[in-house]
């Protein structure tokens, strides 16, 4: 169902424009280049990922069927919606564009090619958010890519952490969202949610291939240094994605959630899926663990609550609660971090492909 | 007087240091721009001409931009003169070994 009438002219809501603030990246490509992803006999697995890239299961999924011309205008938290349509956006953006960056400098042609499919899965769920927000009469303005961009700089190792880790706790939080729907229909604000389950599993596919990255590279996993850094940012993704959930309970509550209980779920199951790659993980089943988050967020309200006030005294209250998050945050990253065992490692997700060995048949590489 | 002049000394120190920190040097060049923003796909993605490279602290501005209100129809292609304004080399190195880290986006997702 591919021509959509322009509901734009119905909505009785003024038009409104996206603000996206998508983030540009630039790296050591010369190092990305220069890795040796042979060394470790990984090479067939990431010819076997390319070939799942290239095989596209979700060529026919992002198609909008009449769900999404009903009238959104009365929909509950409906600001709260847009906005997280533009948070969704601008993240899928960015990644499409970090992926089309390393597609242009890097050389092995097997790389090359797994970074041009990734790029286009972010590419099209940016498209099909894109144009989600237009049928909310919200129009995106394009202006802010073409003022200055500043470009964020990572290391390569930073780059292979933090990608993976967002593309499993996108996962993790598409799918608990997805089956959360499931089971309670009468909270799907939004047919878009109904796109999640297939949405989701090109995140954590494109999640396997970074897990197989850091694999062929032992030395990002085994020196203590790049333990500490794995530990760090486990950390700094959990607290950032904590903290502002908390901020958008509402937006939760209208999808029947309760967005503490969501967070921790979505925490335990991509602590669990991180253990697939990473040898330390964050210790979340610790009591302490959960009750140094919850304190952070309590120390981030009474911070929100102060935000209007510029005077001195709220100024040095402001100065106390931040400094109070950052010695929580420090206590978090002092726990005794979970070793992973071949007891606890993650051992894939059900009914989800993983690599059949160098023997497998040869598939298709495309798509019906 | 000794301490005044050694204070006066630092400030001027500093100072030069926040001045070379802030320099900027001016590119300029034509790009091709690829952009898309539509249903099927959404991106934008810029071809800069050889031997314009973005380092760490660099940004990059397109000077031109197609009047599209929101949406195109299918990737439009275009040249544009674009403006890299190379940061200087202290702040290239001091973001190379920092690698600053900007978290937040990374948890943005739905």
């Amino acid at each position: 169902m591919e021509a959509m009438p322009d509901l734009s002219v119905t909505t009785r809501h003024a038009l409104q424009e996206a603000v996206l603030t998508p983030r540009f990246y630039t790296t050591d490509f010369k190092a990305i280049d220069a890795l040796d992803i042979d060394k470790n006999g990984l090479r067939d697995e990431f010819e076997w990922i390319k070939a799942e890239f290239e095989y596209d299961y979700n060529k026919g999924h992002f198609k909008r069927n009449e769900e999404f011309l009903a009238d959104f205008d009365d929909m509950p938290v409906r600001q709260l919606f847009v906005e997280f349509l533009e948070r969704s956006c601008t993240a899928e953006f960015s990644g499409c564009v970090l992926y089309a960056e390393m597609v242009k400098h890097l050389k092995d042609p097997t790389m090359r090619q797994i970074f041009q499919l990734m790029s286009r899965d972010e590419g099209r769920h940016a498209g099909f958010i894109n144009r989600t927000m237009a049928d909310l009469n919200v129009a995106l303005d394009l202006s802010v890519l073409q003022k200055r961009k500043k470009y964020t700089f990572f290391q390569p190792k930073f780059i292979f952490y933090t990608v993976y880790l967002s593309e499993k706790i996108g996962y993790s939080r598409y799918i608990n969202i997805y089956r959360h729907l499931e089971k309670t229909p009468q909270h799907i604000i939004h047919p878009i949610f109904k796109w999640f389950e297939e949405w989701c599993n090109d995140e954590y596919r494109h999640g396997e291939f970074f897990s197989m990255l850091m694999r062929s590279q032992p030395d990002l996993l085994d020196k203590p240094s790049n333990r500490r850094w794995i530990r760090f940012f486990l950390l700094a993704v959990y607290v950032t994605m904590y903290i502002n959930d908390a901020r958008r309970e509402s937006f939760y509550k209208a999808l029947g959630l309760d967005w503490r209980a969501y967070d921790q779920d979505v925490i335990r199951l991509c602590n669990n899926i991180s253990t697939q790659v990473y040898p330390v993980t964050l210790p979340v089943d610790d009591p302490r663990f959960f009750a140094h988050m919850d304190a952070m967020v309590a120390y981030d309200r009474q911070a929100e609550a102060l935000a209007t006030r510029n005077d001195p005294l709220a100024q040095a209250q402001k100065a106390r609660l931040r400094a109070a998050i950052g010695m929580r945050m420090f206590a978090l990253f002092r726990m005794e971090p979970r070793i992973t065992t071949p007891e606890n490692k993650w051992k894939g997700l059900q009914g989800f492909p993983n690599y059949p060995g160098p023997d497998r048949p040869l598939r298709v590489a495309a798509a019906d | 007087m000794k301490k005044l002049s050694a204070l006066a000394l630092a400030a001027a120190a500093g100072v030069s240091l926040w001045q070379w920190f802030e320099r900027e040097t001016l590119r300029e060049g034509e790009a091709t721009v690829h952009l898309q923003s539509e249903h099927e796909h959404f991106h934008l993605h810029v071809d800069l001409p050889p031997g314009m490279e973005i380092e760490p602290g660099d940004t990059l501005e397109i000077v031109d931009m197609p009047q599209v209100h929101g949406q195109t129809h299918g990737e439009m292609s275009y040249r544009s003169p674009v403006k890299l304004f190379k940061a200087s080399w202290l702040r290239r190195t001091l973001i190379k070994r920092s690698s600053l880290v900007e978290v937040n986006e990374l948890v943005e997702h739905p």
